[in-house]
């Protein structure tokens, strides 16, 4: 993992304890291990919403108003010589449980189209059984926690080559206004000194440290 | 997992789910190590299926609640 503090010539490798203090903003492209930071540290950071909800609903975090919003999809691979069979089954599950959320969460026009798609589906498609330590349940929690927009039908669509090009708008979407490059997905992080550094030099490139 | 649909017999399956990088990801589904994959950013590959699941939201969160959209601008995406 890496991650992005500082700046490469004003934080030499070799610099002393005390200037740590002008570590100005941080990236991390691991979700989980920026929203730990920016909880214990106070600050701000784009995460994905279906990360975010609990702590929104506690007022532990905060939505900022007026904020842009991105929208990333994720998407389900497998070989193609195993349709019919169970892997194709279980992304068949994986679509589902994808959707139910999404009906469950979406605030858009879709939710109800999709809702609507729902109604002739069989209500009882899966039922879980544990297995060892990382086991079903988990992973149904795990997928049924997911927030989706997407319809049947886009996916329907979405043969490679539309694939290609969705993936290209949605990296034009997260295009860095500064520095131009397009790699994604990461949750940014900004801490409060951060905001003056960035607002002063938003052109710098940020140097990246390992951990 | 049991699958139960009307009329199919059931069955049992053992799951084993890791957490990987996309190249990682793609490379274990080329070789047939694994399944199914999951990731915001997968390659084209032949052989290979991609279907979209799910979008995600990114929003901008804020511990302090009188933040304002001012910070959003001075954000570096990259």
């Amino acid at each position: 993992m890496s991650m992005l503090t500082g700046d490469r010539n004003s934080t030499p490798a070799t610099a002393p304890s005390s200037r740590i203090s002008q570590v100005l903003s941080l990236t991390a492209n691991v979700g989980w291990l920026g929203l730990q930071h920016v909880l214990e540290n106070g600050g701000s950071g784009f995460f994905a919403r279906r990360i975010v909800e609990p702590l929104l609903k506690t007022r532990r975090l905060h939505a900022v108003t007026g904020a842009p919003e991105f929208s990333m999809p994720a998407y389900v691979v497998y070989p193609l010589d195993r349709e019919g069979d169970q892997v194709s089954r279980a992304v068949e599950i994986m679509h589902r449980l994808a959707d139910a959320q999404a009906n469950a969460t979406a605030q858009t026009p879709r939710r109800d189209a999709a809702r609507a798609r729902g109604a002739d589906r069989p209500a009882n498609f899966v039922s879980v059984r544990p297995i060892a330590g990382i086991g079903i349940p988990r992973l149904s929690k795990w997928l049924g926690g997911f927030t989706s927009t997407a319809t049947d039908s886009s996916r329907r669509a979405h043969d490679e080559h539309s694939f290609r090009s969705r993936r290209r708008a949605a990296q034009q979407r997260l295009r860095c206004d500064h520095c131009d490059r397009s790699r994604w997905p990461h949750h940014v992080l900004e801490s409060r000194r951060g905001a003056e550094y960035s607002a002063s030099q938003p052109g710098r490139r940020l140097a990246s440290r390992s951990i | 997992m049991v699958a139960a649909d009307a009329g199919a017999p059931i069955r049992k399956f053992s799951i084993r789910a890791e957490s990987a990088l996309e190249p990682e990801i793609m490379q274990g589904l080329v070789e047939g190590r694994i399944d199914i994959g999951v990731m915001y950013t997968p390659q084209s590959r032949p052989g290979l299926k991609v279907e979209q699941l799910f979008e995600e939201q990114l929003i901008l969160v804020s511990t302090d609640p009188n933040s304002t959209a001012g910070a959003a601008a001075r954000l570096c995406l990259c």
